[in-house]
């Protein structure tokens, strides 16, 4: 236990230590990390509803996965060892180099680090869509009773992306999401509980 | 407006009350940081504002290192562990909470249809944000190149098998990759650092 608390530290240590460009692009992170039978063993479906409510929950998306993350790997000290493990970097960066970073925060060195580095912050997010899109859970044709159920049975689902999966329902509701936010410009909390709303209705029918 | 007295306690509260009530993560968390603490007079406001542009350059979750910030120039270690614990305390326990209760919850066939449709929303919701973020990184050809063999990367990593500690490493070593790009062309590309500049200037 103490062993898996440790790697657990250590992980999520690491995930924070390289992660820049907020919250999504930490999805791409711990994805990497924790699903499948090379990390903790968290199934896609799993992992998907994690990004779910961390996304409803108040506070920083980062710090709400990590949380989740860790109490399903190793229950509530997990979940405080995870938690607690994101702001440790940064705290030692904060306190060590604070007069460093604010003398060279506009240094053209700087701003070309960041040049590269936010392309590839880019592309990070754009792949934590993909992971969400790619799971059983957004793509599977009868998600009436597979999301939380039949974890066995997805833990083998290792497809990337299979034509005949698709769910309509689940792709009506992603356009109608960007119809509300894009067009009606509704707050994004609203169209979640909208969508979980017409969730219910469509998979109901 | 009056300065508003300063303790641990009062900092922790006052990122206490913006984790817990503050949806939409760290960038939705930002501008109310700042708004507030610029409001408190705890600081000042062009100090604030150059807090919020070091708390996007260095590693971690954005909203957590803006605490950090503010709380280390207001009250050195301790100020920092006070804000980011008041930070972090509300995610946590409603997370937790959430947590304990969906375990017995998630087996409703009305829950799993309802977080099925959530999901669809939360992709249309970080594609969003992914061509809001491209809009301000994807500045030219390079940048874009950037972006491309990144994606292109990242879904090949998934096709094929590649060693397990080489791809826990995978996304970390595409963000060095992606800095070092960055290095080198200050070292061989003065006409583009000019170009960079530049740009940061106008905005």
């Amino acid at each position: 236990m103490i062993i898996k608390l440790l790697i657990l530290l250590y992980t999520f240590m690491k995930i924070a230590l390289f992660n820049f460009g907020g919250g999504y692009v930490m999805i791409s992170l711990i994805e990497n990390e924790v699903v499948g039978p090379n990390g903790f063993g968290i199934t896609p479906a799993e992992f998907a509803n994690i990004i779910a409510v961390s996304e409803m929950t108040p506070g920083p998306i980062s710090i709400n996965t990590a949380t989740y993350v860790g109490y399903k790997i190793a229950g509530v000290l997990g979940s405080l060892v995870a938690t607690l493990a994101i702001p440790i970097p940064s705290f030692f960066i904060v306190v060590f180099l604070s007069p460093i970073l604010a003398k060279y925060k506009d240094h053209p060195l700087n701003k070309m680090i960041f040049y590269g580095l936010r392309a590839v912050v880019v592309g990070l997010i754009f792949n934590a869509a993909f992971i969400l899109v790619k799971t059983p859970l957004f793509a599977y044709d009868d998600a009436k009773n597979l999301i939380f159920c039949n974890l066995q049975l997805l833990r083998d689902f290792d497809l990337p992306f299979n034509l005949n999966l698709i769910n309509f329902g689940s792709i009506g509701i992603f356009i109608v999401s960007l119809i509300l936010i894009l067009k009606l410009k509704l707050n994004p909390i609203l169209v979640i509980l909208i969508s979980g709303l017409l969730g219910i209705i469509i998979f109901s029918i | 407006m009056e300065k508003e007295k300063l303790s641990y306690s009062r900092l922790f509260f006052k990122f206490f009350k913006i984790g817990l009530f503050t949806f939409g993560g760290g960038y939705a968390m930002l501008p109310l940081i700042e708004r507030d603490i610029i409001q408190s007079k705890w600081i000042e406001k062009e100090d604030v504002t150059d807090l919020v542009a070091i708390s996007q350059s260095i590693p971690g979750a954005i909203a957590i290192n803006m605490a950090l910030l503010v709380g280390h120039r207001i009250g050195k270690k301790k100020g920092a562990i006070a804000a980011c614990l008041g930070c972090i305390l509300p995610s946590f326990l409603v997370i937790l909470l959430i947590a304990m209760l969906l375990s017995n919850f998630q087996n409703y066939v009305i829950v799993q249809r309802a977080f099925t449709g959530i999901l669809s929303c939360v992709v249309a919701l970080i594609l969003l944000a992914a061509i809001k973020f491209a809009k301000v990184a994807i500045v030219d050809l390079p940048t874009l190149l950037i972006t491309i063999l990144t994606i292109i990367i990242l879904i090949v990593s998934k096709f094929v098998s590649i060693n397990p500690a080489l791809s826990s490493f995978l996304p970390v070593m595409l963000i060095i990759a992606g800095g070092l790009i960055g290095l080198l062309f200050y070292y061989v590309y003065p006409k583009k650092v000019r170009e960079v500049m530049e740009r940061g200037k106008k905005k």
